[in-house]
């Protein structure tokens, strides 16, 4: 369970991000049970009819990049590999951004965690992150995972 | 604002409200009233600039307007159209593992 102060920087910065995504035809959607957890639907500009669900549950908030997860719907399976956009550095088949932007991507490259390509604490993050994966949609998307 | 053309006739134009957003940043956003005919590579770096990032061999940052990413050969009179104002967000490119 995130630290209080965790929620409340969420609580912060959550209006924001949902009012992006409500632009671009998507929803922000805060966990039942979680509420450090959030359910992110994205649509790619190049094909509107599909929906992406992305699972973000933060750890520490600004401080760590969270775990993203794609899932089948909000509030459901994150074990779907169809679930998952092709793009270059989302992976489905190990079900991980190996970008630096989510937990599982600084897991892997250690050496993200310092220099340029550090989480950013400053700001708005959880916006940043929105629109990251937003612009990765819009530009590098191919088609849903098999 | 007037400009003076090849034939050096003096002539008015307007200048088109540019701003940018990057979220990640101490500071707002970048805001600035340029000619039409001012490149978005200009404005990137102008945006940059103000958000104190800067592209290297590893990343790159790049304008995105409507969602979709804008070369810095396009105008700003090129994406405001007939508008008055553009918006745009700078998105750093992340490399891959």
């Amino acid at each position: 369970m995130a630290d209080y102060e965790t929620l409340l920087n969420l609580a912060d910065d959550e209006a924001a991000v949902a009012g992006f995504l409500a632009d671009r035809g998507g929803c922000l959607v805060r966990d039942q049970a979680d509420s450090a957890t959030y359910w992110l639907a994205a649509r790619p500009a190049s094909a509107p009819q599909e929906t992406y669900y992305a699972r973000v549950t933060w750890a520490a908030y600004p401080h760590q990049p969270p775990s993203i997860k794609f899932a089948d719907a909000i509030g459901g399976s994150v074990t779907v590999t169809r679930a998952w956009p092709v793009i270059p550095g989302y992976r489905s088949a190990s079900q991980d951004i190996c970008k630096p932007m989510s937990a599982e991507g600084y897991a892997l490259h250690p050496e993200w965690r310092s220099g340029p390509d550090a989480w950013p604490t400053t700001g708005n993050p959880f916006l940043w992150l929105a629109q990251t994966l937003q612009h990765d949609l819009d530009n590098d998307y191919t088609g849903r995972a098999p | 604002m007037t400009i003076r053309n090849e034939a050096g006739t003096i002539r008015p134009t307007r200048l088109i409200s540019v701003l940018v957003s990057f979220p990640v940043s101490k500071k707002g956003p970048y805001r600035a009233q340029v000619p039409p005919d001012t490149t978005t590579g200009m404005v990137r770096q102008d945006a940059m600039e103000h958000f104190e990032v800067s592209d290297t061999s590893e990343y790159t940052y790049v304008l995105t307007h409507d969602g979709q990413d804008v070369p810095d050969d396009r105008t700003i009179r090129q994406v405001a159209g007939e508008k008055d104002s553009a918006e745009f967000r700078l998105v750093k490119i992340l490399p891959q593992g």
